[in-house]
């Protein structure tokens, strides 16, 4: 049985101790050693405006992102360590009107997905007509792309969350917060064919209100792309990067609407991926301004 | 539609839902609010037909928010969207939800308050592109997706149309007059039932040690007392033996060393303090001293007044 966490054991330093491992609150009792790697690649340039990003940047982003995640020279020599010609490969997106998947970010995914051989009849976008979106249906590779935005049942909304629309009743996952989301990873249509996760943490939102959870003040130009093929990983550095711009904003410590423990327990529960800070290489790229990790 | 038109849909809207009124049949589910509403307002068009979500639909609109309007007594929204012409990207969406009750219209918009009043309804805040404010048991949201500052004269028009469309106005929950009034941090008053918005606003734990639900009401509220931020928060439960049970929980989980005296220094060197009266729970957080503690518990009223 798990303990009751309450204010004071934050407040006495022993929060992490009581969960284990928490996400964004780092078990100094864990072993340093690190097992996984995250890319953060950054660009000052990527946005042309509030509202437009560079293509041919993004695009850039992207390709130095996956060669330092793979060692491989060549961008499209990295991409088919994750997608081979004879794939069927879903971009899984995300399309919420607020703040969707940027269509520059889709388009060079799937630009470097067909540079790497896979046939353009083999390649779709797709978010909340998956169900109904046979390739999909009959996919053998799958790359996870979505924005990252705090969330109101969940905490945040990232890599994890985002194949939530692969389930049918995506309510039957909102218990205790969303704290399972873990558990449709391990759906036959999903399990061992998601090659790739991608982050955007171009714009995120980092506090949201109202019943869109928007709040056009809370998003801010961070310029920013996280990579890696461990979700909870690269989850739990996007949060990491929400906490501190929101130390930053409003001056102190201010908690999530939720607690996302779902990032921590799709490591201790479903053994997913790394939630644990100290056990990732986080690899940073490019612009280090107001970087925040 | 025309002006004239939607002066004669408000018209209409408002005898019907004085008509309601006056015959006592409770006001809600009019479906008709929406109708009466502008299909254009400055520069902005509606774009399609408008929407109602349920209590089991309103996930589909909106995908985790839903939740939190589910841990009221949400009945219905209505939903326009207006486009702006050759502006694509740009969109206001606006939303009507009834509450079923104006004690939870009003619980809906404090649990995210922020900002300053727009002078809108009983009570509205706009910041951000989203301006929100509730009437009666009805409570608006309107938001834009774009450039924020020039759609503001079409929001404010907006809600000002859907405050006309709403003639009923409605009392705020009873329990906010326990609340003591001196040093009130008015903007910072919360009325829930779920442990989650507690959490939001003040995090106690990870579970629900205070058996929040439902069938409880719960405000918390912020106090600025000598350069200090205290926060009190008071639950009202259906009954004695169920405050009882959910105040021995709280003690026994959350401050054990308080059992006998109702209070305890806080590892941050702040005080709690907590105390029962019949079916209602109160406590006290972050208090810099007993003693303030002990005189913000005190001047918790009856409720009678």
């Amino acid at each position: 049985m798990e303990k009751t966490i309450t204010r004071r054991d934050f407040m006495r330093g022993t929060m992490a101790l009581a969960l284990g491992i928490v996400a964004g609150f780092p078990d100094q009792t864990a072993q340093k050693q690190k097992t996984v790697r995250v890319v953060l690649i950054r660009n000052e340039r990527v946005w042309i405006d509030e509202t437009k990003l560079n293509p041919e940047i993004v695009q850039q982003m992207l390709d130095e992102g996956v060669m330092k995640l793979t060692g491989e020279p060549d961008p499209v020599d990295a991409f088919r360590r994750f997608v081979k010609p004879g794939d069927i490969v879903g971009i899984k997106t995300n399309v919420w009107q607020m703040l969707p998947t940027p269509p520059e970010l889709e388009r060079a995914i799937q630009r470097r997905v067909l540079d790497a051989g896979v046939s353009k009849n083999n390649v779709a976008i797709e978010d909340r007509g998956l169900l109904s979106n046979e390739l999909f249906m009959k996919a053998t590779a799958l790359i996870n792309v979505r924005p990252m935005r705090t969330h109101y049942w969940a905490g945040v909304g990232g890599c994890l969350k985002n194949l939530i629309t692969f389930t049918a009743t995506p309510s039957a996952y909102h218990e205790d917060n969303c704290a399972d989301i873990g558990a449709f990873w391990k759906l036959p249509v999903i399990a061992g064919k998601v090659r790739l996760n991608i982050l955007s943490m171009l714009n995120p939102l980092f506090h949201g209100r109202g019943p869109h959870h928007f709040d056009q003040r809370y998003v801010w130009n961070y310029n920013g792309i996280l990579v890696g093929t461990d979700p909870v990983a690269v989850d739990a550095v996007g949060l990491s990067i929400i906490k501190a711009k929101r130390l930053q904003f409003f001056g102190a410590e201010r908690a999530l609407q939720t607690p996302p423990k779902h990032i921590t327990m799709a490591d201790v529960r479903h053994g997913l991926g790394t939630s644990d800070l100290t056990k990732i290489d986080l690899i940073k790229l490019g612009w280090t301004k107001d970087i925040l990790v | 539609m025309g002006w004239q038109e939607y002066v004669c849909g408000i018209v209409l809207s408002m005898a019907t839902l004085l008509f309601a009124g006056c015959a006592g049949e409770k006001v809600q589910h009019v479906d008709t609010l929406l109708k009466s509403l502008p299909t254009q307002v400055l520069d902005w068009k509606a774009t399609e037909s408008d929407a109602t979500y349920t209590r089991k639909t309103l996930f589909h609109y909106i995908d985790g928010g839903a939740e939190l309007y589910l841990t009221y007594k949400f009945q219905k929204a209505y939903v326009r969207r207006y486009a702006k012409a050759g502006d694509p990207k740009s969109e206001i969406t606006l939303d009507i939800y009834d509450m079923g009750t104006p004690d939870e219209a009003f619980g809906i918009f404090s649990a995210e308050r922020e900002d300053e009043s727009v002078g809108i309804g009983q009570d509205s805040e706009y910041g951000g592109g989203l301006l929100r404010f509730w009437k009666g048991q009805y409570f608006v949201a309107i938001v834009v997706r774009g450039e924020a500052e020039a759609a503001k004269p079409a929001m404010m028009e907006m809600a000002r149309a859907a405050e006309a469309a709403i003639p009923i106005t409605g009392n705020k929950p009873a329990l906010l007059k326990r609340l003591p009034k001196v040093s009130l941090v008015e903007r910072e008053v919360r009325y829930f039932h779920s442990v989650n918005v507690l959490n939001n606003h003040y995090f106690i734990a990870n579970e629900n040690i205070l058996n929040l639900g439902s069938d409880t009401q719960c405000i918390l509220a912020k106090y600025n007392r000598d350069d200090a931020s205290i926060f009190l928060l008071l639950v009202q439960y259906p009954a004695e033996n169920k405050a009882q049970e959910a105040f021995a929980r709280f003690m026994r989980t959350y401050m054990p060393e308080a059992s006998t005296t109702g209070y305890a220094q806080m590892e941050n060197k702040k005080w709690a303090m907590a105390k029962i009266d019949k079916n209602v729970t109160a406590f006290v957080f972050e208090s810099p001293s007993k003693e303030k503690a002990e005189q913000l518990l005190s001047e918790i009223t009856s409720g009678d007044r």
